[in-house]
């Protein structure tokens, strides 16, 4: 489904071209925060917020990568996105600003920057 | 396919014998067999167990749980099978082993689970105070549960039930992707998988900053073996070449997922280091272990970690590490700091340590005799010999008191299992075709593989939950810490008999907590004991003394390990409630709460 990005070609154009599954990711990046924040209903609260927290930026960060091998790939899902929740935290907590809204935007934000410049990027070869 | 010979463990001769309908009964009769022993283990009496743990209350069809659940394992080796059935065996194995602590009891199992809670509770409340203890100088995990907590909004002592479960999932992903990236053998992946989870009665997996330091340590020697990995070109044999012959060039040629990977490692390390103290040493020395075996095509990793663990310890950690040496091995010796101070106590508990001492002993064994089979049968890939016995060099190097031999057995169990697999895969059921067709395999064989892991996962079982006395917690004792709590003024002191006290996962920096196991421990005589106490009392004068906390797990804690029989834990209490000043707060049907006032120290000595 990956398309390759031609120079020369506007923003907008590029951002047309993205392949489907980064495109999906971005807009996960987006949408979960976002849905957790607004604290709907369980357990649609308690997946949102697990999906950003131990999933999103794992699979951002292991697609980027472009592991092949599916073991490594299961087992650096969560634990990247769990190193990351850590120490994102931890950061926003020394810098005494620690909110857990806070902490869930920024995770979303590496998701959608990293599957964003995953999407855009040169198709594996 | 169908006769494509399977990479061997061993000599003996399997097929890849797909069988689509034997596949979907060994997954559901696993799966069965998982949910069978959950619900078994549900029905426990928590007040009904006793000295030997959980084991002995267990029901027998949870026993036959165990055997169907290694019966389905034994018959899913020795072939190919479908890609869903090693998963769901799994699944079968981590509910049969791991879910019993998840629906035991009122609340999480494991006194320390609720400490963390109260740990996360108080930084999401903005206490951050490295001065406070050693969890704020390492607080990289709490803010994490703080998050989960908050964002999910999912009960904070559910989340704590829940996570040995869930940890042992992540670490079976970790150990899986580690072991994938030393064979492309399947049962050589799926039988050290099961040893593990069967020889981890260890007891980290809890929720705790050590179960996701675990996973990242995993994680991390996943990548540098799969990706970052390097072996030598016209190596020469014999020790002396070894590291002189031949050149070391990269197992992945794609340059950018290695430089991309390194990036990926540093991050988790920087994680790592931030969440726990000892994980990222062990790693480091690993590390440096592959390093000189030849085998890491990144060789200043261990330097850069080394330089990280140093920052942080110069910096974020310096308050805790003013008088908290890490490094500096025990000054009791390591054999009695981690074994022999361990192995005493009640005739129930002694039953249960040597179980322990025997399942670890066997899984050993076991890796032993695959290490020798493995180096006769000429494998000379030295990454899983490092990675088993440079977590034993640490034993003596690093101070962590009386858990360090239980903390290195963890790190190197992954890979004593995998040798562990080698003598045990000799007694995989033998797949054939008869006249084209597939045919069942030898009984004998899959009976006696069968019983040898059920043998295992039975002494796992009582190994893990050989506390459960007194690390499983009732709904009175829960409630009689929620009084404590409302009773004790702030900032006072809360004494709890013993250190299995369901308390601290709420308002964890507003008192100071003590224990009579740790207060009494130079004698546990009653006279001694009350003294002890009274002298903290007088000592707490300006709060009005103390508030002491005595459950039915403190005294099953107290006389379970040999400190306070219950004739001396009764007169120890009697003893309490005729001292002048003494006033029983709250009682219920398994706990008292007493306050104690100051200057009755004097009258200690006429009780009896």
């Amino acid at each position: 489904m990956s398309s390759e990005s031609r120079p020369g070609t506007t923003r907008p154009a590029r951002l047309g071209q993205m392949e489907r599954l980064s495109a999906g990711l971005v807009a996960l990046g987006v949408l979960m925060p976002l849905l957790a924040v607004t604290q709907p209903v369980q357990p649609v609260r308690a997946l949102a917020a697990a999906t950003v927290l131990m999933c999103l930026p794992g699979l951002a960060v292991a697609r980027f990568l472009r592991l092949r091998e599916p073991l490594l790939f299961l087992a650096v899902v969560p634990s990247v996105s769990l190193a990351l929740t850590a120490l994102a935290a931890t950061g926003l907590m020394y810098a005494g600003v620690w909110s857990w809204q806070l902490t869930l935007g920024s995770l979303g934000a590496v998701t959608v920057a990293v599957a964003a410049i995953t999407g855009l990027g040169d198709p594996p070869p | 396919m169908t006769n494509v010979a399977v990479r061997q463990l061993t000599d003996v001769a399997v097929r890849a014998v797909p069988r689509p309908g034997v596949d979907l009964g060994i997954g559901a009769l696993a799966l069965l067999c998982g949910g069978v022993a959950v619900w078994s283990a549900a029905g426990v009496e928590t007040t009904a167990l006793g000295d030997g743990g959980l084991a002995p209350a267990l029901a027998p069809v949870f026993w036959v749980a165990v055997v169907g659940l290694n019966l389905a394992f034994v018959l899913s080796l020795g072939r190919r099978v479908a890609v869903w059935l090693s998963p769901a065996l799994v699944a079968g194995l981590l509910l049969l082993l791991y879910a019993p602590a998840s629906v035991l009891g009122a609340g999480p199992r494991l006194a320390v689970s609720w400490r963390h809670l109260g740990v996360a509770d108080a930084m999401a409340n903005g206490v951050f105070d490295p001065r406070i203890d050693v969890y704020f100088n390492w607080p990289g995990f709490f803010p994490g549960l703080a998050t989960f907590i908050e964002a999910t909004g999912l009960p904070p002592l559910q989340v704590a039930m829940w996570a040995p479960l869930v940890n042992a999932a992540l670490w079976s992903l970790g150990i899986v992707a580690v072991l994938r990236a030393l064979t492309p053998d399947k049962d050589a992946i799926v039988i050290p998988l099961w040893l593990f989870l069967i020889g981890n009665w260890i007891d980290q997996d809890y929720l705790s900053p050590q179960a996701l330091g675990f996973l990242l340590h995993l994680v991390v020697l996943a990548l540098v073996l799969g990706v970052l990995g390097a072996r030598v070109q016209g190596g020469a044999s014999g020790l002396r070449n070894f590291w002189r012959a031949g050149s070391r060039v990269p197992e992945r040629a794609d340059g950018r997922l290695r430089r991309l990977a390194l990036g990926l490692v540093l991050v988790l390390s920087v994680a790592l280091v931030s969440i726990h103290q000892l994980t990222p040493i062990v790693l480091a020395f690993s590390l440096v272990g592959l390093v000189l075996v030849r085998r890491s095509w990144a060789p200043l990793l261990p330097v850069i970690l080394g330089l990280l663990l140093v920052l942080w310890m110069l910096y974020p950690a310096s308050t805790y590490l003013v008088g908290h040496p890490v490094f500096g091995g025990d000054d009791g010796g390591v054999v009695q700091a981690n074994l022999t101070e361990r192995v005493v106590g009640s005739r129930g508990h002694l039953i249960v340590q040597g179980v322990r001492i025997a399942l670890t002993v066997a899984v050993w064994t076991l890796g032993a005799i695959g290490v020798v089979q493995s180096w006769r049968s000429g494998r000379r890939d030295l990454r899983p010999y490092v990675l088993a016995v440079v977590p034993f060099l640490m034993l003596p190097v690093l101070n962590y008191g009386g858990e360090m031999l239980l903390r290195v057995t963890l790190f190197s169990l992954p890979f004593v299992a995998f040798f562990a697999a080698r003598p045990l895969a000799s007694l995989r059921p033998r797949w054939r075709h008869r006249a084209g067709r597939p045919a069942r395999p030898g009984t004998g064989r899959v009976l006696a593989f069968t019983l040898l892991l059920s043998l295992l996962c039975a002494g796992s079982v009582t190994a893990k939950y050989g506390n459960a006395r007194f690390d499983i917690f009732t709904a009175d004792e829960v409630e009689a810490v929620g009084m404590l709590h409302d009773l004790a003024p702030a900032g006072s002191v809360l004494v709890a008999g013993a250190s299995s006290t369901p308390w601290a996962s709420q308002d964890y920096s507003r008192y100071t907590r003590r224990t009579v196991q740790a207060l009494c421990e130079a004698d546990f005589g009653p006279t001694a004991c009350l003294h002890t106490l009274h002298e903290l009392a007088d000592h707490e004068a300006a709060a009005g003394g103390i508030t002491l906390l005595l459950t039915r797990g403190n005294q099953a804690a107290l006389r379970m390990q040999g400190q306070m029989s219950a004739d001396d834990f009764a007169q120890f209490e009697a003893g309490l409630r005729g001292l002048p000043g003494t006033s029983l707060l709250f009682a219920n049907r398994e706990a008292r709460i007493y306050r104690l006032a100051p200057h009755a120290a004097e009258a200690v000595g006429s009780q009896p």
